[in-house]
């Protein structure tokens, strides 16, 4: 038996070297080690060194193909695409950028198999510039509706946004649909709490020409910058930009690796809170052989917020779970944006916002207007705010001129009867560090590990379904019921751990109870943790009326809204603005619980998939009864702005299509016979 | 940075990047091995070193230690990308890829230098900074995951 297990291993080495390449040539090796990841934290490296963008001409569609930077190598190790770099050349670091270039979308697609973004919310996670006048950005969560899980490839030309398309990774057909769909249909995000960082992997990034009826030709490629840690907003402050060619050669322009502050000045990483304990296993654990440690940051831009779990509790579970938030910095309005979907409803005569989040399950956040507003998340908080009341909890926000932070004080002062406060108010630290210890030996594809952290994780656990009591050697800990399997439990005064990303309870309960926990440099000297890249802390603050604030409307927006206030009707911003953006307006009936919207989206951003299901005439429009899936509506396109409409017929029109007619000719689209 | 340097990498540069391939992965090979020759060259000890083959041989497996999780990552989207149209991966290939993924990097490692190379348990442990005792049992786990595997 041994023999024959010696022989299939040295077979199975002898394929491995049909499938070695060539060694570079001695000259090219500093060449090599110019690429992307020689200078990034570890944590922090990109699988991919290169996306590019393809943007068809003709204003219909945008076409994305994200492309690898390093040719794929053939398994008999000749490079996939053919190579313009000169070897035996040392190239020396430059302050130009590369001047684009082009190949085959069938190539672009075969180039890059995956990338993998690492990044919280709102972030800048990659820059790619040609020359001074075109660039493309990646950038998570925009200032558009659908924040979670959404990403958008914006392209600039001459300073101005020319495109933008997006995708939502966990519901394709909500935005650009077909657009982004090769793309969108096979991202899988790794993001177990709201807001926090998360792992978007896009694989297969093709093109799908066919479906989007654009010329498979060419894809504008060239250099990329890639800022995937914790990148500032300020675009001239990328984090790490390099940029790179189809060719390999990758230039460093900019690097920046150490954390900094608000104004730029190196900081040591304490200068940020940090966990009181750090995560390890015992040194004679196997498991730390693959073990990898790294920093991550939470909220850095961010003002303060305070958060409470109620639940009921029977025997060992928590069921019911309502998360209770207050926040300092944000206006109502912009925390409706930052998740799902958001329907106005009147709860013992005040209006209160409804968001449901998209997912499994779909969870709602219920925000009761006032200084400073209060967030409800739970899985029913509409109903718990029916049922207990909307004085359960009162917030002040107080700010600090000193330090120009905030403090938010949440008092949990109506409990419910057969509800109790599991987790008592807490604010979570500006900037907060967590520590992960992250182990490959998960049964999941981005494997397993474990975090410390300076907020209880158990306040999302528990607001999302339900939670089990278990032991953790000796401390109170918590587990999800679901995939996953998270465990929490607290670790030092300020401190909790959580395990995820197991496919069993049995295995999560495992790796808890090996958990240990060390001190940050004994953390840092035994799995060999890299210095993060830490965004400067800025405070966000506003501590007067968090009520909705004036909008300044946008075109579209101004537009819509003055044609309704023609009929009669009284439209308001249903999503947050931006310039040049699309239009969502809504006219809010009589009893606050429902409204009838009118969107206005340019042709040229304009995706989705859904069907045609009748077409009719009016005032010599063509217009188009459309259906989604989840929702339908009516739709006409004027003067290359694409108009829905939806929801119950407004007072004082006898039915929808007359509210139509009227709406087609108060936007000057009314067509001759 | 002189041409002897040059020549030392050029007599090892095939062998090496063997052992990189084995314990980086095919599509890593070529990083992990430059990045590895050039900490090599550029330290301070180079100049005096007498055994560079073996010198070579730790830094190409300290490189790989250090790019752990990237090499997993790379070996799993391999292995993915022999499942698409447009990848020329053959079975064999795909489990070759497979087999590299059932071990640790240090077991690559031990496994390419006790099979491929022949070398005894104290060469390896020589050519890795492993100590003894770890080789033996890390090739002996090595070999009880590629049982599991190929047999």
């Amino acid at each position: 038996v041994n023999d024959q297990l010696d022989g299939e291993i040295r077979a199975l080495l002898a394929r491995l070297e049909d499938m070695t390449p060539l060694p570079p040539a001695f000259d090219e090796l500093h060449r090599r080690t110019d690429d992307v990841g020689r200078e990034w934290p570890r944590w922090r490296r990109p699988a991919i060194s290169v996306a590019a963008a393809a943007v068809v001409a003709g204003g219909l569609a945008a076409t994305v193909a994200i492309i690898q930077a390093r040719p794929a190598r053939t398994p008999s190790g000749a490079t996939a695409v053919p190579s313009t770099e000169a070897s035996g050349t040392t190239s020396a670091p430059a302050t130009t950028a590369a001047e684009p270039q082009l190949v085959d979308a069938a190539d672009a697609a075969r180039l890059l198999p995956e990338i993998v973004i690492e990044g919280g919310r709102n972030e800048q996670l990659a820059r790619l510039d040609v020359g001074d006048n075109y660039s493309l950005r990646l950038v998570s969560d925009p200032d558009g509706p659908n924040r979670r899980n959404t990403f958008c490839i914006i392209e600039e030309q001459n300073g101005q946004e020319s495109t933008q398309v997006c995708g939502h990774d966990d519901n394709p057909r909500t935005d650009v649909g077909g657009l982004l769909e090769a793309v969108t249909n096979q991202t899988v995000s790794n993001d177990p709490s709201r807001g926090g960082p998360r792992v978007i992997v896009l694989t297969a990034a093709t093109v799908n020409v066919a479906a989007n009826n654009c010329d498979p030709v060419t894809v504008k490629t060239a250099g990329v910058a890639l800022s995937l840690c914790s990148p500032p907003r300020d675009a001239r402050h990328t984090g790490l930009t390099f940029t790179n060619t189809l060719d390999g050669t990758v230039v460093r322009i900019n690097v920046s690796i150490t954390p900094i502050d608000g104004a730029g000045v190196p900081v040591e990483v304490d200068a940020f809170p940090l966990p009181d304990v750090f995560p390890a296993l015992a040194l004679d654990d196997p498991r730390n052989e693959d073990a990898q440690g790294f920093y991550s940051q939470i909220s850095p831009h961010n003002g303060g917020r305070t958060s409470a779990l109620i639940a009921r509790q029977n025997g060992d579970l928590l069921t019911d779970g309502i998360e209770i938030s207050a926040f300092s910095d944000r206006a109502v309005d912009e925390a409706l944006a930052a998740g799902g979907s958001n329907r106005p409803q009147a709860i013992h005569g005040v209006r209160v916002y409804n968001m449901v989040e998209p997912g499994d399950p779909a969870l709602t956040t219920a925000i009761v207007p006032g200084q400073p507003a209060i967030a409800y998340r739970g899985l029913d908080p509409i109903g718990f705010l029916t049922d207990a009341g909307l004085d359960v909890a009162t917030a002040t926000v107080s700010s600090d001129d000193d330090t120009g932070t905030a403090t938010v004080d949440l008092n949990l002062v109506n409990v419910p009867d057969g509800f109790e406060v599991i987790v008592e108010p807490e604010t979570l630290a500006l900037g907060a560090v967590a520590a992960t210890l992250h182990l490959q030996a998960g049964d999941t594809a981005d494997g397993t590990g474990i975090t410390t952290q300076l907020a209880s994780p158990l306040i999302a656990l528990a607001s999302s379904g339900d939670v089990q009591a278990v032991d953790i050697n000796g401390a109170p800990g918590w587990i999800t019921a679901g995939p996953g399997y998270v465990v929490t439990w607290q670790v030092g005064t300020h401190t909790w751990a959580s395990v995820g990303g197991n496919a069993t309870s049995d295995a999560s309960l495992e790796l808890a109870r090996a958990a240990q926990f060390v001190d940050e440099a004994s953390w840092r000297a035994r799995y060999d943790v890299d210095l993060p890249n830490l965004s400067p802390v800025t405070d966000t603050t506003v501590t007067g009326d968090t009520t909705p604030p004036t909008i300044a409307y946008n075109e579209l927006e101004t537009m819509v809204i003055g044609a309704l206030a023609e009929l009669g009707l009284q439209g308001e911003t249903a999503e947050h603005s931006f310039t040049g953006g699309p239009a969502n307006i809504r006219v809010i009936l009589s009893d606050g619980t429902d409204h009838t919207t009118v969107d206005a989206t340019p042709t040229a951003s304009h995706g989705g998939e859904y069907t045609v299901v009748s077409e009719r005439i009016i005032n010599g429009v063509v217009v188009e009864h459309v259906d989604y899936g989840t929702v339908d509506g009516e739709a006409f396109t004027c003067r290359d702005v694409r108009y829905e409409a939806r929801g119950p017929t407004p007072p004082g029109f006898t039915d929808f299509d007359q509210f139509l007619s009227e709406l087609i000719t108060a936007l000057d689209c009314e067509q001759p016979d | 940075v002189g041409v002897s340097d040059a020549e030392a990498y050029d007599k090892y540069a095939v062998e090496l990047i063997r052992f990189a391939a084995a314990v980086a992965g095919p599509s890593s090979a070529e990083d992990v091995l430059a990045s590895a020759v050039l900490n090599a060259i550029s330290s301070p000890r180079w100049a005096a070193i007498e055994n560079r083959r073996a010198y070579l041989y730790r830094a190409v497996f300290n490189e790989a230690v250090k790019v752990r999780r990237s090499t997993e990552r790379r070996l799993k989207r391999e292995l993915r990308a022999a499942d698409r149209e447009g990848f020329e991966v053959s079975p064999s290939d795909r489990d070759v890829i497979a087999a590299l993924l059932q071990l640790t990097v240090r077991q690559r490692a031990v496994v390419h230098l006790t099979y491929w190379l022949d070398l005894s348990t104290t060469d390896v442990a020589s050519a890795t900074g492993m100590s003894p005792r770890s080789v033996q049992r890390d090739l002996a786990a090595a070999r009880r995951r590629m049982e599991e595997l190929l047999t």
